[in-house]
C-alpha cells in the first residue's frame, strides 16, 4: 500500500459564524525567515478545496525550497456552489482573514496565488485591497490559467458544447430572483443542472450545477468580481501569470491580453509564463514549480 | 490539562485506484508503542460530509484525543460532492474502509472501533457485514437509519418533492438500465424540496441516477441496514440524540433486535439527551458512552 504523509497542518480561522479551514505547508522556525521571505497564500479552483490532489503539488516544491504556503478554503470550495452559499464577492472578506492571520503569525511578505477561480478571486482581492490593512503584506499575485473573464469563459464553452439550458435561458431565470418584474416577488434561489456544458455528452463530468445566486455571481453577465480584465489594471504589486498552451477551457489570447491590461495600466512587474500542458498542468508541476520559484526568487531572495 | 495532540495528513490508494484523505489525530508520546495499544476510532463522516464538516466529524476526534484515546476520519469516495460528481457508489465504500483499515493495522493499531456518522453509519454497518477483520474490534453507530431508501421516500412524500420517489426510481432505470453499476450512461438530477420546506437550495438535494440508486433508490440494498445487520458479530454501540428529527426512535432499537435474534448480544443502544441528528451537541453524554465501549480494550 502506497502512503503519503503530508507534512502540512490543518489549521481553522475563526471568521464570523464559522471557521476558514486552510493547510498550512512548511511553518519556518527563524523569525528572520518569517520577516524576509512570502508566504504563498494559495487560492483553489473552482469546486476545489485544500485536499485536492493538484493542490498539493505546488506547495510540495515551494516547502522543498523554504517556502511555507497557506492553502485556504473559502465559501467557493466543495460545495459552496451547488448550496448557495458560495458567492464569489463574499470570499474576499475571507482573503483578507487569511492574510490577517498569516500577519499575525510574523510573516511580512505574502503572495497570492489561485489556479483558474482562484486566479480570478487573487487578481480580484488585488485590486480592491489598496485600502485595507492586511493587504499591506501582499507583495505579489500568481495567477495560473486565469480566464480573461469567467462570465465570457463560461458563455463560451456553453455555446461550443450546446449546453441545455442555453446560458441566455439561465440569465432569463436568474433575473427573476435579482431583478423581478415590477410588482412581482423575488423567486427563490435554487440549484439547476446545466448539462453538455464542458462536453458533449450528458455525463456527470460534462455537467456544470450552481444556484441562481452563485451563478450570477460567478457566471452571470452581470457578475462584475470574475471579469478579471476590469480588476488587472488597479493591481499594483508584482503579477506572475502562467498559461498552459494546450488549456482547452482559455485561449492564448486571452492571458495575452490580461497581462497586456496590466502592463497598459502601469504596473511595471508583469511576467508572463507557457507551459505545454494542459488547464490542470497535469504531468507539468515541476515545471510550474520551477516558474514560480525562479520568479519568486527573482523578488525575495 | 490539556493533552497535545499530533495530527497527520494521510493519504492512499483504495484497490481500485480511489486517492483516500484521512486524519489522524493522536496524543504526542515519545513512544510509539504506548500509541498503538490505544484504542483507535476510525471516523466515517456522513452525506456531503467530510472529516472537517462541523459537529461529529469534526469535534470527536479531538475530544476522543483529549481523553486519552486516538482517532483518524477519513475521507469517502463519497465526501465532499462524491454523490453529485458522479463517483460516491455506496457499494465501493466498501473499499475505502478495506484500505483505512488495512493502513491503520499496517501502521501497528491492534483495537480499531469504527464509528460511522449518519451515512457514515450505513457505511461501516454494510461493511462490518461483509468483512471480518481480528484488529476491528467494535462499531459505533450514530443516527443509523433502518433503511435509507425507506427513510428518503418518505421524506420526498412529506415534503412534496419534484420528480418524487417513483418518478426518480423511473427514469434512473430508464438511463441506467438492466446493469447500474456498470452503465455506461449517467445524469446529475436534482430532487427540489426533498429535505424540507424551506425555500432555501439546502431543502433540495442533488445525485446522479446512479449514487442516488445504490444510496437510495428502490433496490439500494446496501442501504437497507437491517437486511445485512444479522451478519454483524462486533460488539455495536447504537447511539441516537433523542431530538433526531432524521432518525426516529424505533429505529436504532429494531435494528437492535435483528441483530440480537441472529445471536449477537453485545449492542448497547442509547438515547443521547439534548442532542439532535448530531449526538455531539450533548458532548459529555455521547463520549461517556463511547468511552464506556472504547476502556475494556485500554491498558491501565
Amino acid at each position: 500500500m502506497q502512503v503519503e504523509r503530508c507534512s502540512g497542518t490543518i489549521i481553522s480561522i475563526p471568521f464570523d459564524n464559522h471557521k476558514i479551514d486552510a493547510l498550512l505547508y512548511g511553518m519556518p522556525t527563524q523569525n528572520k525567515h518569517i520577516a524576509e521571505r512570502p508566504v504563498i497564500l494559495r487560492l483553489h479552483g473552482i469546486l476545489g478545496n485544500l485536499l485536492d490532489e493538484t493542490e498539493h503539488k505546488l506547495p510540495s516544491v515551494l516547502a522543498a525550497h523554504g517556502f511555507s504556503s497557506l492553502t485556504m478554503n473559502t465559501l467557493l470550495a466543495n460545495l459552496g456552489l451547488f448550496f448557495g452559499f458560495g458567492i464569489f464577492d463574499d470570499t474576499m472578506p475571507q482573503i483578507g482573514k487569511a492574510c490577517e492571520f498569516l500577519g499575525k503569525a510574523g510573516f511580512k511578505k505574502i503572495v497570492i496565488a489561485g489556479h483558474g477561480l482562484g486566479g480570478c478571486m487573487a487578481i480580484r482581492y488585488a485590486a480592491l485591497g489598496h485600502d485595507l490593512p492586511e493587504f499591506s503584506a501582499v507583495k505579489g499575485i500568481i495567477a495560473i490559467a486565469t480566464p480573461y473573464s469567467m462570465p465570457d469563459t463560461i458563455r463560451r464553452r456553453w455555446r461550443r458544447f450546446n449546453s441545455e439550458p442555453t446560458y441566455n435561458e439561465i440569465y432569463e431565470k436568474a433575473k427573476c430572483v435579482f431583478k423581478p418584474s415590477a410588482g412581482e416577488e423575488p423567486a427563490r434561489d435554487e440549484p439547476f443542472v446545466v448539462k453538455r456544458a464542458h462536453g458533449d455528452t450528458y455525463l456527470p463530468e460534462h455537467s456544470e450545477v450552481y444556484t441562481l445566486k452563485t451563478w450570477w455571481s460567478l457566471a452571470g453577465p452581470e457578475a462584475e468580481g470574475t471579469k478579471v480584465y476590469k480588476h488587472m489594471g488597479r493591481v499594483e504589486v508584482p503579477i506572475l501569470l502562467v498559461h498552459a498552451l494546450h488549456d482547452d477551457i482559455l485561449d492564448r489570447s486571452e492571458f495575452e491580453d490580461l497581462g497586456k491590461v496590466a502592463m497598459d495600466a502601469g504596473n511595471s512587474d508583469v511576467t508572463q509564463f507557457f507551459v505545454e500542458a494542459g488547464h490542470t498542468f497535469e504531468g507539468r508541476h515541476h515545471e510550474l514549480g520551477q516558474i514560480t520559484l525562479r520568479w519568486l526568487n527573482d523578488r525575495f531572495s | 490539562m490539556k493533552i497535545r495532540e499530533r495530527q497527520e495528513l494521510i493519504r492512499f490508494r483504495t484497490r481500485d485506484r480511489f486517492l483516500i484523505n484521512s486524519l489522524l489525530i493522536t496524543a504526542e508520546s515519545h513512544r510509539k508503542e504506548e500509541i498503538l495499544d490505544i484504542p483507535i476510532l476510525l471516523q466515517i463522516h456522513g452525506l456531503l460530509g467530510h472529516f472537517l464538516a462541523r459537529g461529529t466529524p469534526r469535534l470527536l476526534p479531538h475530544a476522543l484525543v483529549e481523553r486519552g484515546f486516538n482517532a483518524m476520519s477519513m475521507n469517502t469516495r463519497l465526501a465532499y460532492a462524491g454523490q453529485i460528481t458522479g463517483q460516491g457508489i455506496f457499494d465501493d465504500t466498501i473499499k475505502d474502509i478495506d484500505a483505512a483499515v488495512e493502513f491503520l493495522t499496517r501502521e501497528g493499531f491492534k483495537n480499531i472501533f469504527i464509528l460511522g456518522y449518519s451515512l457514515g453509519a450505513c457505511m461501516a454497518a454494510y461493511w462490518a457485514s461483509n468483512r471480518e477483520h481480528a484488529n476491528v474490534k467494535g462499531l459505533i453507530l450514530e443516527g443509523l437509519l433502518y433503511s435509507s431508501p425507506d427513510s428518503k421516500r418518505k421524506r420526498f412524500a412529506e415534503w412534496g418533492s419534484s420528480p418524487t420517489y417513483e418518478e426518480a426510481s423511473e427514469k434512473a432505470k430508464a438511463v441506467l438500465g438492466d446493469d447500474p453499476y456498470n452503465s455506461a450512461r449517467d445524469e446529475i438530477l436534482i430532487f427540489y424540496h426533498s429535505r424540507g420546506p424551506s425555500l432555501e437550495p439546502l431543502s433540495d438535494e442533488i445525485f446522479t441516477y446512479k449514487t442516488w440508486w445504490f444510496m437510495a433508490g428502490p433496490e439500494a440494498h446496501a442501504t437497507m441496514t437491517y437486511k445485512h445487520i444479522h451478519k454483524i458479530d462486533l460488539p455495536m454501540l447504537m447511539i441516537r440524540g433523542e431530538n433526531d428529527h432524521i432518525v426516529e426512535e424505533w429505529e436504532p432499537a429494531a435494528l437492535a433486535q435483528v441483530a440480537r435474534k441472529s445471536g449477537n448480544q453485545n449492542i448497547r443502544v442509547r438515547q443521547i439527551s439534548d442532542a439532535g441528528h448530531d449526538c455531539m451537541e450533548n458532548s459529555d453524554e455521547m463520549l461517556k458512552e463511547i468511552i464506556h465501549m472504547l476502556t475494556k480494550w485500554s491498558k491501565e
